[in-house]
């Protein structure tokens, strides 16, 4: 398996999606390729950044909503 | 929020209560802010929240409780915001293929950097993080950032995020892993600068 190959079906072992033939391949490829291991932890952490980084915004209640905002929805229906 | 009053709620808004109304737009619009304002500028933003309300209240009988109703109000509004979208799509984006590691011709990538320091998470303040990643995402082509913040933020399934968008799931997996790799790309110069600031 050369890295290209092993990074074009990341998706497929970060998703567990690979069949026991195929992880066997990338489990041995990760044993002799330090590049693909670095690539591998810093993929993990780009999803993780964007998932993390979003659910520190999901808050919600804290943010501030403009009242002009809020009485515009509420008057829908009152009409 | 219990399922009891979520229950009241949806109950209140069919037979049309303006207190059920008032009381599911304040527990919601905070919330719902947030969502549009990862897709559309400030003004665009609380249109597409304004239209979500205006959506519940003509099609609350069809909210079947598949799903919680913030839940559902989100959807209706992402659909709101790639609607939007689609209306004013640049033509004039840069290819994916600009993000996306090179290889050599024995297949090994080319410039292959180190691992990203452990403490990459602690040099920024989580603002900060959220900012820069937020900078990044925004340099990706529309079609695949889509993909990447319906699947790896708003949560959808493949499959939604195929519906939601209009595609074939196969298209959905092919562009999520270029989205992220692409990301992962932008990132890493900064994330290997800051670990050399420590």
């Amino acid at each position: 398996m050369t890295c290209k190959e092993f990074i074009d079906f990341l998706i497929d072992y970060y998703d567990g999606n690979l069949s026991q033939e195929e992880r066997e391949k990338f489990d041995a490829h990760i044993e002799v390729c330090p590049d693909c291991v670095a690539y591998l932890e810093s993929y993990k952490s780009t999803v993780s950044l964007v998932k993390q980084t979003h659910a520190d915004s999901e808050v919600g209640e804290d943010i501030e909503v403009p009242a002009s905002l809020i009485n515009a929805i509420l008057a829908v229906q009152e009409k | 929020m219990s399922a009891e009053k979520e229950s009241s709620w949806i109950e209140g808004l069919r037979a049309g209560d303006s207190d059920s109304y008032r009381e599911v737009v304040e527990s919601t619009i905070g919330k719902l802010l947030v969502v549009a304002r990862r897709y559309l500028n400030e003004d665009d933003a609380r249109d597409a929240v304004q239209d979500t309300y205006l959506k519940l209240l003509s099609s609350i009988e069809k909210f079947r409780g598949d799903s919680s109703l913030l839940t559902w109000l989100q959807r209706i509004l992402i659909n709101e915001c790639l609607m939007r979208l689609r209306k004013q799509k640049n033509r004039h984006e840069t290819s994916i293929d600009e993000y996306l590691p090179s290889y050599l011709e024995d297949g090994h990538r080319v410039n292959p950097q180190p691992v990203w320091p452990d403490n990459y998470n602690t040099v920024l303040t989580r603002e900060q993080r959220c900012n820069q990643v937020q900078e990044n995402l925004m340099k990706l082509p529309e079609d695949y950032r889509l993909v990447i913040m319906l699947r790896d933020i708003e949560g959808f399934s493949g499959k939604e995020a195929a519906e939601t968008l209009g595609i074939s799931l196969a298209a959905v997996k092919v562009r999520l892993h270029r989205a992220r790799q692409a990301l992962r790309e932008l990132l890493e110069p900064l994330m290997l600068e800051e670990a050399g600031d420590l």
